[in-house]
């Protein structure tokens, strides 16, 4: 505790400045945004008073039909893009963390995780020329499969953190009671397993739901997501309502997180999950 | 003989010429082993000496790198965890935290098929010999160490197996329910005829409860027996070692005489002492002389009477202990012996002060030869 306190990194010089710097950069222009989406004036700099007219332009105005068609899309490819790939990475983590040691375990590993640090914009084009290649039609379908593989990462961390920290006498006991391997994953592992579950699909949902690089450059002609749809938007000009949209997006996504958070840390109670 | 042995009924379970290596480690080696039918066995050994390695070969949660493995004369290596009638209670109990206390005990006989209504009175027996009624509907994470342990027993036995494997149970229990629990388990032993496989390196527990215990160390089996032929019949110096206090003097057999044998100890001294089978004047060892197992008097008391009288020295240091002392002695030739003497009466310990000379006299059959 003591050489804690000594390495202390509050005690730095302009610790405080630099804090309070990258806070502004980072949340100023959200905080804008979201206060301005309550302006009563088309004008996006000057206050006009507070009004709620830009939440009903989003669901009413000429452009709701878009955004509704785009909100859906967004909706049903992330459902599909979470569950799909959740279920790859629960049975990725199972043969990771359960499979003992094997020949190119550090490899799969390596492999697993490598997407989230490939720059997106390099999978956008490797996924562009790859389809185009195998002459996948672009569209709600490939979008859908692009995301299935780009979420598996993020989906099988906080499923990994989990089963490390789940002990194997949980199976072993199960089994010792007669229970069948599959019994033994249905009736113990996955219950036990299941915050760290929920927490990783509800993470792969929110990375699915909010991506735009790969979705753009895939998702051939005609099919929106949320994201594209705003972007194509605010390239004629940014009006108000999309100041409207971005903020329900902003929250929606801050309720997921968080809920994905808050699972993954205290849900369960197998008492030694935390990792 | 052996496939007689295997066979027999009384045999619950058999284990011939096991070994267990894990790469180049050899965690157990040479294992054999016959825990008849009905038994409270226990596997007492330090740590890391192979005992859990044994009990999960017996469950079946790791293979036998060689030997053969039976239970009640059936051949059961091959058998998958699940497919033998053995259950276990694990050291960490491993109870299921998303399932009720029922719902645990209910595992193993919803997994058999069990239909419900069995599934409900056998429960119901389980949790009132257990004696947590109360608990049912309570979470795992919602009992004390001791209520978990007694779930932990109840969703073993459940299942009414065979072979209950037992590892470390009562480690983590404080010591008074430590001492509680040794008598709740053998009870349920004894009513239920359940055979026990135990695991401890707790060798008090071993003694009190076991029908028969085997000391292992370093993935061997030193010794089988009865609590009372391991403690007064050590088969060799670790378990003389392991097994209580003792003092271990060097020594060299100078006759042999129908069943025992005259030694000389390093002192000089020639005592009376039990032997193993077939040794020769000339070899060389080990006495080991219990602390409990010999009287001390002052020398100035014993007079005429010193026919009795085995080794000499002085009160060296006095440790007082509650119902005992214990009396440090120096004997001749710079040798250092401990003695027990309970505090009887007031007055027992007459005469015994620290730089006092006394005298020693053996218990029948108190020092014990053992070549290594
Ligand atoms: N999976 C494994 N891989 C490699 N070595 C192992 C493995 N399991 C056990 N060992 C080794 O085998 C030896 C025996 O282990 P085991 O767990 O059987 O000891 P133990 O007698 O139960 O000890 P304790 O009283 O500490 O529980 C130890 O030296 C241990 O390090
Ligand atoms: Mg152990």
């Amino acid at each position: 505790m003591q050489s804690a306190k000594a390495f202390d990194v509050k005690h730095y010089p302009g610790f405080l400045g630099v804090t309070v710097l990258c806070l502004f950069i980072l949340y100023t222009p959200l905080i804008v945004v979201m206060v301005y989406s309550f302006n009563d004036s088309l004008s996006i700099t000057r206050w006009g008073g507070f009004s709620l007219r830009w939440y009903v332009e989003v669901f009413n105005g000429v452009e709701s039909a878009k955004f509704k068609s785009a909100a859906w899309n967004s909706l049903t490819i992330a459902l599909a893009a979470g569950i799909t790939s959740t279920m790859i990475a629960v049975a990725a983590a199972i043969g990771m963390v359960r499979g003992g040691q094997f020949a190119g375990k550090s490899v799969s590993f390596a492999l697993l995780s490598m997407p989230i640090m490939v720059p997106e914009i390099v999978t956008a084009v490797a996924t562009l020329v790859f389809f185009s290649a195998i002459g996948f039609t672009l569209g709600y379908g490939s979008i859908v499969v692009a995301h299935i593989v780009f979420c598996i990462p993020f989906a099988y961390l906080p499923i990994a953190a989990r089963l490390q920290g789940i002990e194997s006498s949980f199976e072993e006991a199960a089994q010792d009671l007669y229970a069948s391997r599959w019994q033994a994953f249905r009736h113990v592992l996955l219950p036990i397993m299941a915050p760290g579950i929920l927490s990783g699909f509800l993470l792969a949902f929110i990375i699915s739901l909010d991506d735009f690089i790969i979705t753009n450059f895939i998702k051939g002609a005609g099919v929106e997501t949320l994201p594209t749809a705003i972007f194509g938007a605010v390239r004629q000009g940014i009006k108000p309502n999309i100041m409207a949209l971005s903020t329900l997006m902003l929250l929606f996504s801050i309720a997921i997180v968080t809920a994905s958070y808050l699972i993954g840390r205290k849900g369960g109670g197998s008492g030694r999950g935390e990792e | 003989m052996n496939s007689q042995v295997r066979s027999s009924a009384s045999v619950a379970v058999g284990i011939e010429n096991v070994e267990k290596r894990y790469g180049d480690f050899t965690a157990l080696m040479q294992i054999n082993l016959q825990i008849n039918d009905n038994e409270f066995f226990t596997l007492l050994g330090p740590s890391g000496c192979g005992k859990t390695s044994l009990l999960r070969i017996i469950a079946g949660f790791e293979p036998t790198s060689a030997g053969l493995l039976f239970l009640y004369g059936e051949e059961i290596e091959n058998l998958p965890p699940d497919k033998r009638p053995i259950n276990t209670v694990f050291q960490n109990y491993a109870l299921f935290p998303h399932m009720s206390v029922a719902d645990n005990i209910a595992f193993g006989l919803k997994m058999l098929g069990w239909s419900s209504s069995d599934i409900e009175a056998r429960v119901e027996q389980m949790v009132s010999l257990v004696r947590l009624q109360e608990f049912i509907h309570r979470r795992p994470a919602q009992l004390s160490g001791g209520q978990q342990q007694r779930v932990a027993l109840a969703r073993a036995m459940a299942p009414k197996p065979k072979v209950l494997l037992l590892d470390e149970p009562l480690s983590a229990l404080d010591l008074k329910l430590r001492q509680q629990m040794r008598a709740e388990l053998k009870q349920l032993q004894r009513d239920t005829g359940i055979t026990f496989v135990f695991v401890t390196h707790d060798q008090e527990e071993a003694l009190s409860m076991s029908d028969r215990i085997a000391v292992m160390s370093d993935g061997r089996i030193q010794q089988v027996g009865s609590p009372m032929q391991i403690y007064e019949q050590p088969a060799n110096r670790f378990v003389a070692d392991f097994i209580g206090d003792t003092n271990l003097l060097d020594a060299e057999i100078v006759e042999v005489a129908g069943g025992g044998a005259s030694v000389r100890l390093g002192t000089g001294d020639v005592i009376k002492s039990d032997t193993p089978e077939n040794v020769q004047i000339g070899d060389r060892g080990f006495v080991s002389l219990r602390p409990e197992s010999m009287r001390l008097r002052a020398a100035a008391d014993v007079g005429t009477d010193a026919g009795a009288v085995a080794l000499q020295g002085v009160i060296e240091d006095i440790v007082y202990l509650g119902t005992d002392r214990q009396y440090t002695i120096s004997l001749a030739s710079n040798l250092r012996i401990s003695v027990r003497e309970q505090n009887v009466a007031s007055g027992s310990a007459d005469g015994l002060h620290i730089g006092n000379d006394v005298c020693l006299q053996l218990a029948e059959r108190a020092a014990r030869f053992l070549v290594n």
